[in-house]
C-alpha cells in the first residue's frame, strides 16, 4: 500500500471516467445520428461502432472499479499516491504556435510561413546564435521546397500572397 | 523459389536502390542514436518522402531506417548513457560500463556485429518461413482471417502496456477510427459530419506521424533542454585490444548471439511483443548462463552482444506476420505497411501471389541493408557519435517542419496535417495518461480487415455466427483468443 493522502479518484478511474461518459455519447447521440444505411447480409453499418461504444463502457467501468475490486479482494483500502498530471506551458506554446502554422498557411503559402514559423520556434527555444538561427530558417524549408516540389513534383500549399 | 530469388536480385540490385537502402540505413544510424528520437519516428517522417518513388527503392529505404535505427539506438547507450532508442535500454547496461573502461570502440563493433549477425538470421528465417506460411493464409476465407485478426490484436492489446484494460481501450479506439469514412459493405458514410475529407476517413500517414513524432517531441519538450553540447568522442585505449573485438571474445559471444537470434525471432513473429523485451530477455538468459555472470552490468562484452543480438533479431521477424498475413506485428511494421499501401500494395498472402517479384527483391533488399549497415556502421562509428551534440533545441523545430510537409505532401490537403496534429495531441495524452499507443495504430489498421471480414463471413451464413465456430482454423483463433485473454487476465491479477 503506497503512503500519502487519500485521494478519491486515481488517475486511471479519471480517464475511465472520460471513456465512460464518450461511450454513452457515442451509442446514444453520434452512431443514430452520424452512422447511416441499411443492413447488408444481416449486418447494419452501424453493428461495429455499437459494439465498440458497448465494449467502451464496459472496459471504463471495470477501469473505474478495478481499485474497489482490489481493495475487497485484499481487504485493505488502497490509496493511490501519484503525481497530478501537469501540461507544461512549453507543450502549450508549441501546440498553439503549430496550430497557428496550419491557419496561416493558405494565407501565406508554405514558404513564408516555414519561415515564419521556424524562427519563432528557434527563437522560443532559446536559440540566440543568429549565424546558425538564419540560415536554418531559409535553408531547411527551402531544401523541403525543393525536394517535394521539384524532386517528387508534389505540390506544396500554395498562399494567396506567396508560394 | 531458386528462380523468384534470382528475378528479385536482378531487380533490387541496381546503384539506384542500393543508394537508397544506405541512405535509409545512414539516416536510421543518425536518428536512432539521437536520445527521444526513435526508429518508429525516423521511419514514420520517411514514409512520405517515399510517395514519389517506386516500391522497391521505397522499401528497402524504410527497412534501412529501421534497421539502421535498431543499430543507432546502442550508439547513446553505449556512449552517454542514454538509449537512442528504447529497444537499446538493455545495451546501456554493459555499454557504457565499457565505454567508461576505455572500450568504447570494443562495444560499439560488439553491437554492430551481434546486430548485423542476429538479423541477417532472422531474415533467412524470414525468407525461409514467408512463402509456406502465405501459401497456406492464401486458404483463409473470411472467418479465418476474422478470428486470426481478433486473436492478433487480442495479444498486441494484452502485451502492449502495463494495463491490460488500457491496451484493450487502446485497440477500441483505433478500430473506432477505421470506422469514420466510408462503411467497407455498404457504402455509405459513417462519422463525416458533413465534411467530404471526413468521407475518406482517416489516413494511416497522419496518424502515425502524429502519435508517433508529434507526440514524442511534445514529451520531450517536458524536459529540460539543455543549453550546453557535450564533447563526445569515441575515446580509443593505447591497448589495440580494447579498440577491436578479439577472435575469443566473438567466439565466446557467439552463443549468445544465436540465442539472441532464437528469443528475437520468436517473440519478433508474435504481434506486440517488440525487440526491448527480447533484448531484456536474451541478456538475462545469457546472465544465467555464463560462467561469469557477476562480470554483468560492469562491462561485460557477452552482455552488449546479448542485448543487441536479441533487439535486432526482432527485425526480420516482424515481417512475417505481415507479409504473409498482412498483420502489423509492431508499429515499425504498421509504418511499412503504410509505405506498401502508398505504392498501391497490400501486404499480405496476395502479394506472394501477385508480386512476388517484388517479394523477393525485398528479401534481397533485407540482406543488402544488413550488409550496408555492417559496412555504414563499421565506416561511420565516430561521424555517428558526433551526431548526438545536435541540441535538441534544433532539433525539434525541423521535426515540426517535417512533420507538417511530409503529412501534406502525401494527399496534398491541409485536413491531414489538422488530423496529424489531432493524432499528436491525443497520442501526448494518453502518454500522459499511460495509455499504449502501439494498440491504437495496429487495431486502426486492421480494423477495416476485421470488420469486411466478420460482415463477409455473416452474410456467407446468411448472418449466423455460427460458421465462425464451425471452421476449425477459425474456431482454433479463437479458442486461443479466449485463453490469451483468460491467462493475461489470471497473471495480471495474480501479479497485483
Amino acid at each position: 500500500m503506497a503512503e500519502g493522502k487519500k485521494k478519491i479518484l486515481n488517475r486511471d478511474q479519471k480517464s475511465g471516467i472520460f471513456i465512460f461518459i464518450f461511450s454513452i455519447f457515442l451509442y446514444f447521440y453520434l452512431i443514430p445520428n452520424e452512422v447511416k444505411g441499411k443492413a447488408t447480409g444481416g449486418m447494419k453499418p452501424s453493428f461495429i461502432p455499437d459494439l465498440l461504444a458497448i465494449i467502451l463502457a464496459f472496459l471504463s467501468l471495470l477501469l473505474i472499479f478495478e481499485p474497489f475490486i482490489r481493495s475487497l479482494k485484499t481487504k485493505e483500502k488502497i490509496f493511490i499516491n501519484e503525481q497530478p498530471i501537469k501540461i507544461p506551458s512549453r507543450t502549450i506554446v508549441v501546440s498553439a504556435i503549430f496550430f497557428a502554422y496550419i491557419f496561416i498557411t493558405p494565407f501565406l503559402g508554405y514558404l513564408l510561413s516555414s519561415f515564419l514559423i521556424l524562427a519563432i520556434l528557434l527563437f522560443y527555444f532559446g536559440n540566440r546564435k543568429w549565424y546558425i538561427v538564419i540560415p536554418l530558417i531559409f535553408v531547411f524549408p527551402l531544401m523541403l521546397y525543393w525536394f517535394f516540389a521539384k524532386v517528387m513534383l508534389v505540390l506544396l500549399p500554395q498562399g494567396r500572397i506567396f508560394y | 523459389m531458386l528462380e523468384q530469388f534470382l528475378v528479385g536480385i536482378s531487380l533490387m540490385l541496381t546503384f539506384k536502390n542500393i543508394f537508397f537502402a544506405l541512405l535509409g540505413i545512414t539516416v536510421g544510424i543518425i536518428i536512432g542514436a539521437i536520445p527521444g528520437m526513435t526508429a518508429t519516428m525516423a521511419t514514420a517522417l520517411l514514409v512520405p518522402l517515399t510517395f514519389g518513388m517506386q516500391p522497391i527503392p521505397a522499401i528497402a529505404m524504410l527497412l534501412g531506417v529501421y534497421k539502421g535505427g535498431i543499430y543507432g539506438g546502442s550508439i547513446s547507450a553505449i556512449l552517454i548513457n542514454t538509449p537512442g532508442t528504447p529497444a537499446a535500454s538493455a545495451t546501456v547496461l554493459d555499454g557504457y560500463p565499457m565505454a567508461q573502461k576505455g572500450q568504447a570502440m570494443k562495444a560499439l563493433k560488439m553491437a554492430l556485429y551481434a546486430s548485423v549477425m542476429a538479423d541477417s538470421m532472422s531474415d533467412i528465417i524470414l525468407i525461409l518461413v514467408a512463402p509456406p506460411l502465405a501459401a497456406i493464409a492464401l486458404r483463409f476465407g473470411p472467418p479465418e482471417v476474422f478470428s486470426l485478426v481478433l486473436f492478433a490484436l487480442t495479444i498486441i492489446a494484452t502485451v502492449s502496456g502495463a494495463s491490460l484494460l488500457k491496451g484493450l481501450i487502446a485497440a477500441a479506439f483505433g478500430i473506432l477510427f477505421s470506422t469514420i469514412g466510408m462503411d467497407p459493405i455498404a457504402g455509405t458514410p459513417r462519422f463525416s459530419f458533413g465534411y467530404v475529407d471526413m468521407i475518406k476517413g482517416v489516413g494511416l500517414i497522419p496518424m502515425l506521424i502524429g502519435l508517433f513524432a508529434i507526440s514524442e517531441v511534445l514529451i520531450q519538450l517536458e524536459k529540460k533542454i539543455s543549453d550546453e553540447i557535450k564533447d563526445i568522442r569515441v575515446k580509443e585505449s593505447a591497448n589495440p585490444d580494447d579498440n577491436r573485438v578479439t577472435a575469443s571474445e566473438m567466439k565466446r559471444c557467439l552463443r549468445t548471439i544465436f540465442r539472441g537470434t532464437g528469443i528475437g525471432t520468436f517473440l519478433g513473429a508474435i504481434p506486440g511483443i517488440g525487440s526491448t523485451l527480447a533484448a531484456f530477455l536474451n541478456y538475462g538468459m545469457a546472465q544465467k548462463a555464463s560462467k561469469h555472470p557477476e562480470r554483468f552490468g560492469k562491462g561485460e562484452i557477452e552482455g552488449v552482444a546479448a542485448a543487441e543480438s536479441g533487439n535486432s533479431a526482432v527485425c526480420g521477424a516482424t515481417l512475417i506476420p505481415l507479409l504473409t498475413l498482412g498483420i502489423p506485428g509492431d508499429i515499425v511494421t504498421a509504418v511499412l505497411l503504410g509505405a506498401f499501401m502508398i505504392q498501391g500494395l497490400a501486404p499480405g498472402p496476395l502479394l506472394f501471389k501477385e508480386h512476388s517479384d517484388i517479394i523477393y527483391a525485398l528479401f534481397v533488399g533485407l540482406m543488402v541493408c544488413n550488409l550496408g549497415n555492417l559496412v555504414i556502421g563499421s565506416i561511420g562509428i565516430r561521424f555517428f557519435a558526433k551526431v548526438l551534440k545536435v541540441p535538441s533545441r534544433i532539433l525539434y523545430p525541423l521535426i515540426l517542419i517535417l512533420c507538417f510537409v511530409g503529412t501534406f505532401a502525401v494527399n496534398n490537403s491541409l485536413f491531414d496535417v489538422g488530423a496529424m496534429f489531432s493524432f499528436g495531441l491525443i497520442g501526448y495524452i494518453m502518454r500522459k495518461f499511460d495509455y499504449p499507443l502501439a494498440p491504437l495504430l495496429i487495431a486502426f489498421v486492421l480494423g477495416p480487415m476485421i470488420e469486411t471480414a466478420l460482415r463477409q463471413g455473416l452474410i456467407m451464413s446468411d448472418g449466423s455466427f455460427i460458421i465462425f465456430l464451425q471452421r476449425p482454423i477459425s474456431l482454433s483463433f479463437l479458442i486461443l483468443t479466449a485463453l490469451s485473454i483468460f491467462f493475461f487476465t489470471y497473471k495480471r491479477l495474480k501479479g497485483k
